[in-house]
C-alpha cells in the first residue's frame, strides 16, 4: 500500500467516551490507511471501537464521545479529528456510508426510487437527467427500477433494501464507501452475493471500501488490507494475505483458532476473558489479560507497531525480533 | 447492533470514593445532571413534611368560625383569617393533608385496579381483553366533570366519592400502559424459559411478567398524582368535590376569589400558590423519574 | 437401536401473513425427524425456513397444526394442563438472544432455582444451593454470578445461565436455538466448547438449531437441512457436508464465510427467498436453483443415498438407485 498514494488515512485517532461521571478511552491511537480502489477490512469484536472510530473519522461522533486526538486525510485534505464539524463539512463529499440495518436506514414513508432521488436532489442534477440517473443507479446495484422503484421499504426483502441503500450511497459518486457490517442482517447466501457485488464495484469503478466486520472469515476473501482492533487498540494491521498466512499477534492467532471451520472441523480454542475485562489503566496492552504469553512488560506501555513480514504487529513479543 | 457489548469498559476516572457517603452517591446518581429534579424533590419533600407534621403546628382550629373575619396576616394569624374568621394558615395545612390523602388514595387505587386489569387483558387476550378495553374506552370518552357529577349524585358529595372518581378516571391510563407492556414482554424468551421451567400460569403472570411491566407506572404515577391534586382542587372549586367546611385548597381558592375584590388577597393567593407548588414539584419529580427510569438508560 | 428420545411425525405449523392472505404461509410443513439418546442433531437453514418454529413446537411453546411430537414414546404434543406442565421437564430450550433470555428482575440463583423447585428436583433450599453451585461449575459460570442480576453479566455468561437453567431440569432433550449466534467469535468458541464438553459428560440429547454451517459441523453428528418449511437433505454431518447431494446444501456450503476462501464456488443460488415466487406443489428451491429442470415443477420425494443420507432432489434419484446395494435390499425386505 506504500506504493500508492493513500486515499484515506487516519492517524492516531483517540476517542474518550464520557458518560455521567465516567470517562473511558474507547479508541486509542488508531491509524489506518486505504489506497484508492482497495477493500480494507476492519475487524474486531463488539465493543472494540471499530464503528466508533469509523464514525468519528467522518465527523459523525455521537454525543457522549470526545475525540481527543488524531488526523484524517482524505484526497488532499488533512483535518484534525477533534474538529468534528469541520471533518463533516470537508470530508462528507466523496465518502458514503452503508449500515447493518438497511431497512432502518431507509425512510419508511418514501418509495425506494424516491429515496435515491432525494440524494440526487442535493447535487443539483438537471430535472431531465434525474429519472435516468435513478434507473442507472438501480441497474448498478442489480435491481430493476421499473419493478422496485415504486415499492416501499417494508415491501422489499432485506437484501434488496441493502441494495437500495447502496444505490443511495453511490448516488453521490463517492471515492470511499464505509460499510459497517453491511451483511450481518442478511442470510449467508445473500451475504455472499452482496460482498461479491461490493468487490465488483471496486474493480469496475475504482471505489475504495472499508469493510467493518466482527468476523475474520468474512473479510478473508474480499479484502487486501486489514486492521484488527481489540479494546480500542490496533493489534495487527497490514497485508491481509500475510496476516492470514502467518498471524503474529496472539489475539489474531486466537481469533483464527476460535472460528469453527466449514471444511476441516478442528477443536476450538477459545480466547479467555472478554474484550474489556482488563484493568482500567491507560497505557498498556489491552489484550494482556487474555493473552497466553502475557508478561510484566505488557503493562509497561502501549505496544508500538513493529514492522515485520508485511504487517505491523503491536506486541512486545516481537520487539527483539525487530531490533 | 444486535451484538452484545461484553461487560463494562474500564474507566479513566477513579471510582467514586466509598467514604463519601451513600447520600452523595444517591445524589450524584439521581440528580447529578438534573438540578430541576432535585429542586422538585426538595420542594415536594417540604410539602409532604408540612402535610404530615403540619397539624401538630396548627395554631387554630381550621373549622371553627370566629368573629375575627378577614383579618390581615399578622403574628397571631400568619396568613390572616377568612370570611368566617378561620385561620387561613391552619386551613391550608389541613387541606394540604386532605388533598394529598385523596389524590394518593385515588391514584394508588387506580394503579392497583388498572395494572391488574391491564396485566390480565394483555396476557389472556381474547374476549376478556375486548370487554375490558371497551369499558375503558367508555370511561375515557366521558368528560371528567360529567363522570364526577354523576358519581357525586349517586354517592353523595364528600371525600369518599372524590376518591372513587379519581380511581375511576385514572384506571384507563394504567390499564392501557400495563396492557401494552404485557403484550410486548410476554413474547420475550424469559417467559418461555419460565414456562419450560414448569412455572404455573399464575407464577408466570405475577412473578415473571408483572415485576417487569411496572416501571412505567412510577413515572406515570408521579405525573398522575400532580394531575389528581389539580383535579380534586378543580372539582372542589366547582363545588362537586370536597365540600365546605372540610378544608381543601380548591375550596379555599374558590371562597377566596369572592373576596379578592374586597382586597382580601391572602385568602386565595396563598392556598393557590401551595397548590401550584404541589403540582409543579410533582411534575418535576415525574420528569426526573422519567429520565432516570427510561428503559434505554436503566439498562446499565 | 433403542427408542429415540424425540420423534417428530409429520409436523405442520404454518403462519399466514395477515397483511397478504394470498402469499404462501411460512412455517413448518410435514417435517419428521428422530433424535436418539445422547445424539446431537443439527437443524440448519436460513431465516424463514421454519427451524425456530420447529424447535418451539418440539418444546410445546407452540401448538402444531397437525402431526405429533413424541418424547420417549409419550405424545408430548397431546398433553394438557398439569401433565403438560410436569412433562415440560423433559424438553428444555436455550434461546438465541442473551439480552432477553433471562428475567431482568431475578438473580441467576432465583431464576434457575424455580426449575429445581417446580419439578421437585431438590427437597429444600440447602440442597438447591448445592445443586446450583454444581450446575454453575458444570457450565463454567463463576459462583459469584449466582447472586447477580442479568444486567451485571456479559452476553456469554447469560447464555451460560440459560444453558444452566435448561440443565437444571435434567431433561431428555435440549433444543438449542442459535445459542451462540449473538455472541462474538471468541465468546462463541467458549460457549461451544462448554456445550460440547457438557454433552459428553451429561449425555443429554441436543437438537442444535443454527444458520452457521461451521458451527453445526463442529457440534453435530447428524444434520437436517431445511428450506421453506421442509427438510431438503439429512444425514450424517460428514456425508451431508462432505458429499452434499442437494443443490441448496451445496449453495449453503459454498456461501459459508471461510478463513481460507475457496478458489471457485461450485454453485450459487439465484436471488433471495421471495415467498410470492414459490408454488406449493413444486420443489421449493426451484425458483432459485441453478440446476432446476423440467421435472422440478413436481415436488421431489426423499431419496435414500445410504447410511441415513437422504436428499429431496430429483438429481439424487439416479444416485439413490445406484446406492441401493444388495445388503440394503435384503435389510429392506
Amino acid at each position: 500500500m506504500s506504493a500508492d498514494a493513500p486515499l484515506f488515512q487516519i492517524d492516531g485517532l483517540t476517542i474518550d467516551s464520557i458518560r455521567a461521571d465516567r470517562r473511558r478511552r474507547i479508541v486509542q491511537d488508531v491509524s489506518l490507511c486505504v489506497a484508492p480502489g482497495q477493500i480494507y477490512g476492519l475487524v474486531g469484536e463488539s465493543g472494540s471501537g471499530k464503528s466508533v472510530s469509523m464514525m468519528a473519522s467522518v465527523g459523525l461522533a455521537t454525543t457522549g464521545l470526545a475525540v481527543q486526538a488524531g488526523t484524517v486525510r482524505f484526497g488532499g485534505v488533512v483535518q484534525q479529528a477533534v474538529d468534528q464539524r469541520g471533518l463533516k463539512q470537508n470530508l462528507s463529499h466523496g465518502i458514503s456510508l452503508l449500515f447493518q440495518n438497511a431497512k432502518g436506514a431507509l425512510s419508511p414513508f418514501l418509495a425506494t426510487g424516491a429515496q435515491v432521488g432525494r440524494v440526487l436532489d442535493r447535487q443539483a442534477i438537471p430535472r431531465a437527467d434525474r429519472e435516468a440517473r435513478i434507473s442507472e443507479l438501480f441497474r448498478v446495484v442489480g435491481l430493476n427500477h421499473a419493478d422496485l422503484g415504486g415499492k416501499y421499504p417494508h415491501q422489499i426483502s432485506g437484501g434488496q433494501a441493502q441494495r437500495v441503500a447502496m444505490a443511495c450511497a453511490l448516488a453521490t459518486d463517492p471515492k470511499l464507501l464505509i460499510a459497517d457490517e453491511p451483511t450481518t442482517a442478511l442470510d449467508v447466501t445473500t451475504e455472499r452475493e452482496m460482498l461479491r457485488f461490493l468487490k465488483r464495484l471496486c474493480e469496475d469503478r475504482g471505489l475504495a471500501i472499508i469493510l467493518v466486520a466482527h468476523n475474520l472469515s468474512l473479510v478473508s476473501e474480499y479484502c487486501s488490507g486489514l486492521s484488527i482492533l481489540h479494546a480500542g487498540q490496533v493489534v495487527e494491521d497490514g497485508d491481509l494475505g500475510a496476516i492470514f498466512d502467518e498471524p503474529l499477534h496472539p489475539y489474531t492467532q486466537g481469533l483464527i483458532a476460535a472460528v469453527p471451520d466449514v471444511d476441516e472441523p478442528h477443536e476450538l480454542i477459545p480466547i479467555a476473558g472478554s474484550v474489556w475485562g482488563g484493568s482500567a489503566d491507560i497505557d498498556r496492552c489491552r489484550f494482556s489479560h487474555r493473552c497466553p504469553f502475557a508478561m510484566p512488560r505488557c503493562d509497561a506501555g502501549i505496544p508500538t507497531g513493529i514492522r515485520t513480514r508485511g504487517r505491523n504487529v503491536h506486541c512486545v513479543l516481537y520487539d527483539e525480533a525487530a531490533s | 447492533m444486535n451484538m452484545h457489548v461484553e461487560t463494562s469498559l474500564p474507566s479513566l476516572t477513579p471510582a467514586p470514593d466509598r467514604k463519601a457517603g451513600w447520600w452523595r452517591t444517591a445524589y450524584a446518581g439521581w440528580f447529578g445532571s438534573d438540578p430541576l429534579g432535585l429542586f422538585g424533590a426538595v420542594m415536594l419533600a417540604l410539602l409532604i413534611l408540612m402535610a404530615v407534621f403540619g397539624p401538630a403546628f396548627v395554631t387554630h382550629d381550621p373549622i371553627r368560625t370566629t368573629p375575627q373575619t378577614l383579618l390581615l396576616p399578622s403574628s397571631e394569624h400568619w396568613l390572616g383569617t377568612d370570611h368566617f374568621g378561620r385561620d387561613v394558615f391552619s386551613r391550608m395545612i389541613t387541606s394540604l393533608r386532605i388533598d394529598f390523602i385523596v389524590a394518593g388514595l385515588g391514584v394508588s387505587g387506580a394503579i392497583l385496579i388498572g395494572s391488574l386489569l391491564g396485566l390480565v387483558c394483555g396476557y389472556v387476550g381474547g374476549w376478556f381483553d375486548d370487554l375490558v378495553m371497551r369499558f375503558v374506552d367508555i370511561i375515557q370518552s366521558f368528560p371528567l366533570l360529567l363522570v364526577a357529577m354523576v358519581l357525586v349524585l349517586a354517592l353523595g358529595p364528600g371525600v369518599t366519592s372524590i376518591v372513587i372518581v379519581t380511581v375511576l378516571i385514572n384506571i384507563p391510563t394504567y390499564a392501557r400502559v400495563i396492557r401494552g407492556q404485557t403484550l410486548s414482554k410476554k413474547r420475550l424468551e424469559y417467559i418461555d424459559a419460565a414456562r419450560c421451567s414448569g412455572a404455573s400460569e399464575a407464577s408466570i403472570l405475577f412473578r415473571h411478567l408483572m415485576p417487569n411491566t411496572l416501571s412505567p407506572i412510577i413515572v406515570h404515577g408521579s405525573l398522575n398524582l400532580a394531575a389528581a391534586v389539580g383535579n380534586v382542587a378543580v372539582l372542589s372549586f366547582l363545588g362537586i368535590g370536597i365540600r365546605p367546611p372540610v378544608p381543601d385548597l380548591g375550596v379555599m381558592v374558590a371562597e377566596g376569589t369572592n373576596y379578592l375584590v374586597q382586597g382580601a388577597w391572602w385568602m386565595s393567593i396563598c392556598p393557590g400558590l401551595v397548590l401550584a407548588a404541589t403540582i409543579f414539584s410533582l411534575n418535576l419529580v415525574g420528569d426526573c423519574l422519567e429520565g432516570r427510569l427510561d428503559p434505554h438508560r436503566s439498562e446499565r | 437401536m433403542n427408542a429415540p428420545v424425540l420423534a417428530v411425525r409429520n409436523l405442520t405449523k404454518l403462519f399466514a401473513d395477515a397483511a397478504r392472505p394470498d402469499a404462501m404461509p411460512v412455517g413448518v410443513r410435514g417435517v419428521s425427524l428422530e433424535v436418539a439418546r445422547g445424539e446431537v442433531v443439527g437443524l440448519i437453514g436460513e431465516s424463514g425456513c421454519g427451524k425456530t418454529t420447529l424447535g418451539r413446537c418440539i418444546a410445546r411453546l407452540l401448538d402444531p397444526d397437525s402431526g405429533e411430537v413424541l418424547v420417549r414414546d409419550v405424545p408430548f404434543s397431546a398433553l394438557k394442563g398439569h401433565s403438560l406442565r410436569n412433562f415440560r421437564k423433559n424438553v428444555q430450550v436455550v434461546f438465541q438472544k442473551p439480552e432477553t433470555c433471562l428475567n431482568p428482575r431475578m438473580t441467576v440463583a432465583v431464576f434457575v432455582r424455580e426449575a429445581l423447585r417446580n419439578f421437585g428436583i431438590v427437597a429444600n433450599n440447602a440442597e438447591a444451593r448445592k445443586r446450583l453451585v454444581e450446575l454453575a461449575s458444570l457450565v463454567g459460570l463463576r459462583e459469584a454470578a449466582l447472586e447477580q442480576y442479568p444486567h451485571q453479566l456479559s452476553g456469554g455468561e447469560r447464555q451460560r445461565v440459560a444453558i444452566m437453567r435448561a440443565l437444571a431440569c435434567e431433561p431428555e432433550l435440549i433444543v438449542l436455538d442459535e445459542p451462540t449466534s449473538a455472541l462474538d467469535v471468541s465468546v462463541q468458541a467458549q460457549v461451544l466448547r462448554t456445550l460440547k464438553d457438557l454433552q459428553t459428560v451429561v449425555g443429554t440429547s441436543f437438537l442444535f438449531i443454527s444458520h452457521d454451517v461451521a458451527v453445526i459441523r463442529y457440534m453435530c453428528a447428524r444434520v437436517l437441512v431445511m428450506y421453506l418449511g421442509v427438510v431438503v437433505e439429512e444425514g450424517p454431518v460428514e456425508a451431508v457436508f462432505g458429499r452434499p447431494a442437494h443443490p441448496y446444501t451445496r449453495a449453503l456450503l459454498a456461501a459459508a464465510p471461510r478463513i481460507k476462501p475457496r478458489a471457485v464456488d461450485p454453485i450459487a443460488l439465484r436471488g433471495e427467498l421471495m415467498l410470492g415466487d414459490v408454488r406449493l406443489d413444486e420443489c421449493p428451491v426451484r425458483v432459485r436453483c441453478p440446476l432446476a429442470h423440467a421435472r422440478c415443477v413436481e415436488a421431489p420425494p426423499e431419496f435414500d443415498l445410504g447410511d441415513g443420507h437422504r436428499s429431496a432432489c430429483w438429481l439424487s434419484a439416479d444416485t439413490a438407485s445406484r446406492s441401493v446395494s444388495p445388503t440394503a435390499m435384503k435389510a429392506a425386505s
